[in-house]
């Protein structure tokens, strides 16, 4: 998450481009056109918004779904009716490589099934991609306006400069007569990035704890749970206004650091008695009996049972993660710059918007930006569940 | 209704789920009647229907579910016929326990921790209607004390101090409470250990005797069956795909699949060991195979069965159904096989 | 113990207790359990539950260790063993469990599931002998064509599927002895035979031991005719001995009233069949275990001031082929009804 500090770039756009020849090529090359050119738009998108690391990575994605539609199973031996001894199980590395792409596009065609089907879980991932396309995007098609649009001046002496909507300022204009709306739409990418950052973080301090403390008891699981519970006793805010007031928090990413800090403890807990009781189930116990070793049960018995327990939690911890973020700035605790959608509300609010009808966007059009998009969290995680879990994935 | 006798009547039920790729027919076609006095035992495997037909008949079903037709003839002791599904909440709250009651499968979970046993058969009573505590503790006692219960003891006791096989006799008790005439029983001995489930057994024998029930009772174990049914109907797939005495059933089977499942069950008492599965597993119940359901598992099966459905047929002279069409030498097979028994038992 | 095999027991119980704590009280679980289990052998454990049947079942398959007594493998203490052999000791031993929808990973495919342990201990050389092994053990366990089993997920398969992709599973280090833990008892009626006949080919192909876990004597009576039967009550083996001995010529009381009260699929002889009634029809608490035999309390042939002062040992009984521990029969006394 630390890398995703970029805006589109046309470099990027170029590379993205580029990348998606890959799938282009296989595609047309397969006759599986759509697919081809949906993977070339995935490519050129995740490219455009981070460069390399999204069109690379990509690159495999859209392949594997390219693939998946057309990889027939005429070499493989596994389909085949024949006696055992006269089927070649040789296979080139091409060919391994080739099917298990294959077998990972067929997961990732599921998964998006599973999230069209579910139409709440459908409707918050179109309202988060909407909010990623916007900070990412967005500050591309809208500038930034930074200057004043004066429109009042047969009224001299005219305290501020707000503004209604209007054609030209579809949410108006704030104290100074700026546009509210390129405010908005460069003011999320950093509380967003650093939220994110925030309950990622906190997601991995936890699993690793909450996995250890369950899978080592003893003490060290002891020791483990009474720092979670005492850290869980203190009242978190009033501490992190604290902490926010004595050390200058100049930087964002130990901003997110000191968040994740004090939100892992519920998280951990949550994850060990997880753990906890896939430890009990019967496939581990015939992991452990298959002698497969303990990284082996962490890495493939337990965490793919959890991930998607995992995901829906770092979501809520993002969401906790903004929420405390934007208190701070609303309340003036962590050095201000703009655009930010919390400072947004603390000008509104230091400028009396809340006194005149015309300045009701210069506040309203923060707080429903964060609204609406921790609305859409919340609401995708609701098809999480389906998307991760094979059984559900299938619609059964 | 013509038969004065019979106490509940099922015609032509269907039962489907709605299911994401579709309607699932749980239950379709299923027509039976319960005499009085009478213990009917619905025999099958999981997924065969046998649950949801139950749950239909206390119009207990999932939300899921829709009962798509036929009708639940019930007649009550004013000699009135009802038709179950016609009725109204209020009516089938009068209905469920005072004339109808059930006994779950998983019942042994089915009592609240927190309340006295005591408390639960008040409270009972009261939902239904019932104003005299008195005469209901009197009655409870009387039922404890017949289904082989401390009285005064279970009475008082919280349900944790009671041990499964006591608590699914607690169950027992209970759901006679209010006089029903016919008792549902869901699987009543399953997950019960070898002598409570003999104690089960001789309760509801007993229960049948003093309080002249008519008990339909659903299980996998055709052993609970052959103690305890006087009918048995087998189900597969959704249907009724025999029904009859059960000496006629068990020791003259005219249906593939009662067979087959009378084959793959091990016996203490006999030295017979060539037993055999059925192979392959249920067909898919929103797609199901043409013709008989069975074929694709039947040994029997003939290029007829896989275009045509069997319909329930006489069998003999008495009420014996089968839906087969090969029920000659699916007969004759059983038949071969007691032969070669006894003439090994004679050896 | 049993002098028929001459041969060097593969697992040994010897005088083996097993407690677990449930909060502050202490459940003896296992009691001074000894049992041999010879190579290719077959051996029910049956019981109604609570009786440690499972438990015993753990402790053999190496999932559980005992809190007191030896677990010895080929002669050597498992706990005495070093890592490397231990590990092999360990691999086996393996166990199949009862509930076919909990023994499987729902995110693995068949495919993965069989070929972790394959890799993990090097079994296969390369990708096409891995493949190749896969196909065997679904082959061996009668899924065919394995073609359409190997990409589908667990969710994907019924109940007796499942059990076989368990059995394959364990096949995969070539194990010695398999413990199944009540393995057939969630699958349908109609396909037990197969799964059970299944096993025991493979006992004889492979030359492995079972060890079979089951409530259900008339299973146990099936699938063990050839082997032994141990019969347990509270945590303590009552009765042990060849099959055809126990079924037919029960000693130990509880043993009997087992055979009287299970219900058989024969409407005539569920008729005729004479039970035994006990003298109480509640199971004491293991917390609260009566002194000398425990069964003493619902035993119909109870002497008192024997049966409830000394724990009988198992021993032979005269007129006995198996081993029963109850005392009137150890001294060839004999049963008689108290009134």
């Amino acid at each position: 998450m630390i890398g995703l500090q970029t805006v589109a770039t046309p470099v990027g756009l170029l590379i993205g481009i580029v990348c998606g020849f890959v799938p282009l090529i296989i595609g047309i090359r397969q006759k599986q056109y759509v697919p081809a050119l949906l993977g070339w738009v995935a490519c050129a998108l995740s490219g455009f918004a981070c460069g390399w690391l999204g069109g690379l990575p990509m690159i495999v994605l859209a392949t594997s779904v390219v693939i998946s539609y057309s990889h027939t199973v005429k070499s493989d031996p596994f389909l085949s009716r024949e006696a055992l001894e006269n089927i070649d199980f040789t296979e080139t590395t091409a060919e391994r490589i080739v099917r298990q792409m294959a077998a990972l596009g067929r997961t990732i065609r599921g998964a998006m099934r599973a999230l069209l089907r579910n139409k709440a879980g459908f409707l918050g991932f179109i309202g988060m991609m909407f909010f990623f396309l916007m900070t990412v995007f967005g500050p591309t098609l809208i500038p930034y306006d930074g200057q004043a649009h004066f429109y009042d001046r047969l009224l001299p002496g005219a305290q501020t400069l707000f503004r209604p909507p209007s054609w030209e300022f579809p949410l108006g204009l704030d104290y100074q007569g700026r546009d509210i709306l390129s405010h908005i739409v460069h003011g999320g990418q950093k509380i967003i990035i650093t939220a994110f950052q925030a309950g990622v973080m906190t997601s991995i301090v936890a699993v690793a704890l909450g996995s250890l403390a369950a899978l080592l008891g003893g003490w060290i699981d002891r020791g483990l749970v009474a720092i979670a519970n005492f850290i869980l006793t203190i009242p978190q805010f009033p501490l992190l206004v604290v902490l926010a007031a004595i050390i200058e928090i100049d930087n964002r990413f130990f901003l997110a650091l000191l968040l994740a800090a004090l939100d892992w403890p519920g998280l951990m807990r949550a994850v060990r008695a997880q753990v906890l009781s896939l430890r009990e189930r019967d496939y581990v116990q015939a992991a452990i009996s298959l002698d497969l070793g303990l990284w082996h049960i962490i890495t493939r018995e337990v965490l793919p049972n959890m991930i998607s327990y995992i995901v829906i939690s770092t979501i809520f911890s993002v969401r906790a993660a903004m929420y405390s973020l934007v208190a701070l700035v609303v309340l003036g605790f962590v050095p201000l710059s703009e655009p930010d959608w919390g400072l947004m509300i603390f000008l509104g609010n230091q400028q009396g918007s809340l006194f005149s009808r015309d300045a009701l966007m210069m506040v309203l059009a923060p707080v429903m930006a964060i609204a609406l998009f921790q609305l859409s969290l919340v609401m995708f995680t609701r098809s999480l569940e389906e998307v991760f879990n094979p059984r559900l994935r299938a619609g059964l | 209704m013509t038969d004065n006798n019979v106490v509940l009547s099922v015609r032509d039920v269907s039962i489907t789920y709605l299911v994401q790729r579709g309607r699932l027919k749980a239950v379709s076609d299923v027509s039976f009647d319960l005499h009085r006095g009478e213990t009917l035992a619905l025999i099958g495997e999981s997924a065969c229907g046998k649950s949801t037909l139950n749950l239909g008949l206390m119009r207990l079903l999932p939300r899921t579910a829709k009962i798509e037709k036929g009708q639940m003839l019930y007649s009550g002791r004013d000699a009135k016929t009802i038709d179950i599904l016609k009725l109204n909440s209020g009516q089938l709250r009068r209905f469920r326990w005072k004339e109808c009651a059930m006994v779950f499968q998983a019942a042994l979970n089915s009592l609240n921790p927190v309340i006295r046993i005591q408390d639960m058969v008040y409270d009972t009573a009261r939902a239904h209607g019932e104003k005299d505590m008195r005469r209901v503790r009197a009655r409870i006692l009387d039922l404890f004390q017949m289904v082989r219960l401390d009285p005064e003891r279970v009475f008082k006791a919280y349900p944790h101090e009671l041990s499964g096989g006591m608590r699914q006799r607690v169950l027992i008790a209970l759901s006679v409470l209010l006089d029903p005439q016919v008792l549902l029983l869901d699987e009543p001995t399953t997950a019960l250990d070898i002598l409570t489930q003999r104690v089960i057994i001789d309760i509801l024998k007993d229960l049948r005797r003093e309080l002249g029930l008519s008990i339909i009772f659903i299980s996998h174990d055709l052993a609970i069956a052959a103690e305890l049914a006087d009918t048995v109907a087998t189900m597969y797939a959704g249907n009724i795909v025999e029904i009859g005495p059960v000496e006629d059933v068990f020791y003259r089977p005219r249906h593939a699949y009662s067979y087959g499942l009378l084959q793959a069950v091990p016996r203490l008492s006999s030295e017979a060991n060539d037993l055999s599965s059925i192979p392959g597993k249920p067909p898919d119940l929103v797609a199901p195979p043409t013709g008989c359901k069975f074929h694709e598992r039947c040994a029997f099966a003939v290029e007829h069965c896989k275009q045509e459905i069997p319909l329930l047929m006489p069998m003999g002279e008495r009420a014996h159904l089968a839906a087969c069409f090969e029920s000659d030498r699916v007969h004759a097979a059983s038949q071969r096989e007691v032969t070669t028994q006894e003439k090994s038992e004679v050896q | 113990m049993n002098q028929q095999h001459g041969q060097r027991p593969l697992i040994e119980l010897r005088q083996v207790q097993r407690s677990f704590k449930q909060g502050r009280t202490v459940v003896p679980v296992l009691q001074e359990i000894n049992l041999d289990v010879y190579p290719n052998e077959v051996i029910c454990l049956v019981g109604e539950s609570g009786c440690g049947k499972t438990t015993s079942g753990k402790i053999i398959a190496g999932l559980l260790s005992p809190s007191a007594g030896d677990v010895l493998y080929e002669g050597q203490k498992l706990d005495r063993l070093n890592g490397r052999e231990r590990a092999a000791a360990r691999r086996a031993l393996q166990i199949v469990h009862q509930d076919p929808f909990a023994s499987l990973n729902p995110t693995h495919t068949i495919e993965q599931i069989l070929s972790y342990p394959l890799k993990r201990h090097r079994m296969v050389t390369d990708n096409a002998s891995l493949r190749r092994r896969i196909w065997e053990l679904l082959t061996m366990v009668d899924l065919t064509p394995p073609g359409d089993i190997v990409n589908k997920y667990p969710h994907q398969l019924s109940g007796g599927q499942r059990q076989r992709v368990s059995i394959a599973r364990a096949l995969t280090v070539q194990p010695r002895l398999i413990v199944a833990d009540e393995a057939v008892s969630m699958v349908d009626v109609s396909i037990r035979i197969s799964l059970l006949k299944m096993m025991q080919a493979l006992r004889q192909q492979l030359n492995m031991a079972i060890v079979f876990v089951t409530h259900d004597l008339a299973l146990a009576k099936y699938f063990a005719w050839e082997g032994r039967i141990a019969v347990m009550y509270l945590g303590r083996i009552v009765e042990i001995g060849r099959t055809p001995d126990i079924i037919n010529n029960p000693a130990h009381p509880y043993t009997r009233a087992l055979i009287a009260a299970i219900p058989e699929p024969d409407p005539d002889v569920a008729r005729q069949k004479a039970h035994m009634p006990l003298r109480s029809e509640d199971i004491p608490r293991l917390t609260e275990m009566p002194p000398g035999c425990a069964f003493h309390p619902r035993c119909p042939f109870f002497i008192p001031g024997l049966c409830d002062v000394q724990v009988p040992p198992l021993a032979a009984a005269p007129g006995f082929g198996q081993q029963v521990a109850c005392l009137p029969l150890n001294q060839g006394e004999g049963l008689r009804v108290v009134q």
